[in-house]
């Protein structure tokens, strides 16, 4: 096959992969249910553990479901069965009230076709590969400007899924690294060991994780200063811990993600986990105290503006966080 | 991107059964001489071995201590010897002497486990350097092992699991910026399943979530 064909090619399959998940609410079905089912094992790589994961994607007749199973002391089944999602931890479950979407599987994916990628990234074709026996496309996607990292694509050429894919650092050293280890598509579950899976997390606690949406126009804060490529693929509120709103704004640049957080500070916020002294108008210059936190790729910033909590989280530099959190600017609610 | 030196291009071909020429102690001197393949080497020997059931003594013992060695040194992570060995006393070794049950599953799943401690500690560091070859076999041999792995989901009625791997998960700390406070949010759970629900996060548990507010327990 020729490197225009593999090119043609993938570009066919990143446009399906892209299109697994829908935002409209009209149809639900068809936008909750994956195009391919697939089942496998995959190895997260972050920081200094690697963490084994069981990966189930299918559907039923009755729905589309969707489970991992992660391996280590933190060992956790979590089952998505339409919309909901369950997790069971060792001593306790708690069901996610959670607008479940394909696009938010765990399996990472690209949301932009490779032409659209190739704005923002010089996209280098790598030599066909067979990946545990299945013919896979891999891309290197290098950044053509600091707002985000390099990265490493492999998708599998029959179904577009993911199989590999990794996050450097600027001197391409790995941040994090996803790879199914063991592949299998087409491979569904028995929907009774489905249903029996489900039932058998037994009594659970249940948290209402769904996001809101929220117009952009209608949300308390507006973002002023998108890096280039970044796009607004979601906003809303969620519940957060503390009981209080929590608003998201979820980015992408088609292959890297940032969701930005805000929400009224509490006391117990003010205590643990930031401090400001400035006071007044929430748009106003002062000291901005700033805490941070990575986790392999992804990178947490936290600032405090005049009694908001402000977080950025993404797989993105630094830069890319405090630009969109410089962004931001108070309207109202 | 080809960035191997002579060196890993050896080791890769090892690996990959590639390399022609039949491996010398001066082969693999020249490897343990070099600090950019001595922990590759070491790492991948090591799951190997375990992996295929052999006691890790099959290595010989310099090759053991030269891994070692390099994994003691100032700079590195936290030395393994002590897991490897817990882990050797557990299989019943003392992390010096040969594991001879390898054949019985639990001990070769001990050996296992006391492979990913290699791979925790001297794996991550191959793969946090961009050598391709490296990282070609670092996925093989988590292939291996994660394939080796008994999945049994509690969740779909499977068997009892392995004993508990030894992995140590934690975050790490970082300064995004100069001035900036690396601190360890309480909260990140909340805004890491929100940023991607559904996402395997080992290490960070969604255990927050299951405090208040509740909108209703024991919902089925």
């Amino acid at each position: 096959m020729g490197r225009t064909q593999r090119l043609l090619a993938g570009l066919l399959l990143v446009f399906v992969s892209s299109s697994w998940g829908g935002a409209s609410e009209a149809n639900e079905a068809a936008q909750t249910v994956p195009t391919t089912t697939f089942s496998g094992v995959a190895v997260w790589v972050r920081d200094e553990t690697p963490v084994v994961v069981r990966i189930d994607s299918g559907q039923t007749p009755l729905g589309a479901y969707y489970w991992t199973t992660v391996e280590g002391p933190n060992e956790r089944v979590t089952l998505c069965w339409r919309n909901r999602c369950r997790t069971e931890l060792a001593a306790e479950q708690v069901v996610l009230e959670a607008d479940w979407d394909v696009r938010h599987q765990s399996v990472p994916a690209l949301s932009r076709s490779l032409r659209e990628l190739a704005q923002w990234y010089e996209v280098t074709p790598l030599p066909e590969q067979s990946w545990q026996g299945h013919p896979a496309n891999g891309w290197l996607l290098q950044p053509r400007d600091a707002w985000r990292y390099p990265q490493r694509w492999w998708l599998d050429a029959a179904t577009g899924v993911t199989l590999e894919r990794t996050i450097f650092d600027d001197a391409m050293t790995p941040l994090e690294r996803f790879a199914f280890v063991r592949f299998e598509r087409h491979a569904q579950a028995d929907l009774t060991e489905v249903r029996q899976a489900w039932s058998s997390l037994g009594q659970s606690d249940r948290v209402d994780f769904r996001l809101h949406t929220v117009a952009p126009d209608a949300m308390p804060w507006r973002l002023d200063d998108l890096p280039p490529g970044f796009a607004l693929r979601a906003s809303g509120w969620r519940q957060g811990p503390s009981g209080s709103r929590v608003w998201q704004w979820a980015l992408s640049d088609g292959a890297a993600s940032v969701s930005l957080f805000v929400e009224q500070e509490t006391a117990p916020h003010q205590a643990a986990e930031a401090e400001t002294d400035s006071q007044g108008d929430a748009n106003s210059e002062g000291a901005q105290p700033e805490s941070a936190q990575r986790w392999g790729a992804t990178l947490i910033v936290r600032r405090n503006r005049n009694g908001w909590l402000q977080t950025a989280v993404g797989e993105v530099p630094a830069a890319t966080l405090h630009r969109l959190l410089d962004g931001m600017r108070y309207v109202d609610e | 991107m080809d960035r191997l030196n002579g060196n890993e291009e050896v080791l890769s071909a090892w690996f990959d059964d590639e390399y022609a020429e039949p491996a010398t102690d001066l082969d693999l001197e020249a490897i343990l001489r070099d600090p950019n393949t001595r922990s590759t080497w070491g790492t991948y020997a090591l799951i190997g071995a375990a992996l295929r059931g052999e006691p890790l003594a099959t290595l010989s013992d310099g090759f053991v201590a030269a891994v070692l060695q390099r994994i003691a040194e100032p700079g590195s992570e936290a030395p393994p010897q002590r897991e490897l060995a817990r882990l050797a006393d557990a299989a019943g070794g003392d992390g010096t002497t040969p594991v001879t049950a390898a054949n019985d599953a639990w001990w070769r799943w001990s050996a296992v486990a006391a492979t990913l401690v290699a791979v925790v500690v001297t794996g991550v560091l191959a793969l946090q350097s961009p050598r391709e070859a490296g990282v070609r076999v670092a996925e093989r041999e988590m292939a291996l092992r994660a394939e080796s792995v008994a999945f049994a989901p509690a969740a779909m009625g499977g068997q009892r699991r392995l004993p508990t791997l030894p992995m140590g998960v934690r975050s790490v700390v970082v300064a995004a910026d100069a001035g900036v406070q690396p601190v360890r949010f309480t909260s990140a759970p909340f805004y890491m399943l929100a940023h991607n629900p559904a996402q395997p996060m080992g290490g960070v548990t969604v255990r927050a979530l299951a405090t208040p507010p509740r909108v209703s327990t024991n919902a089925r």
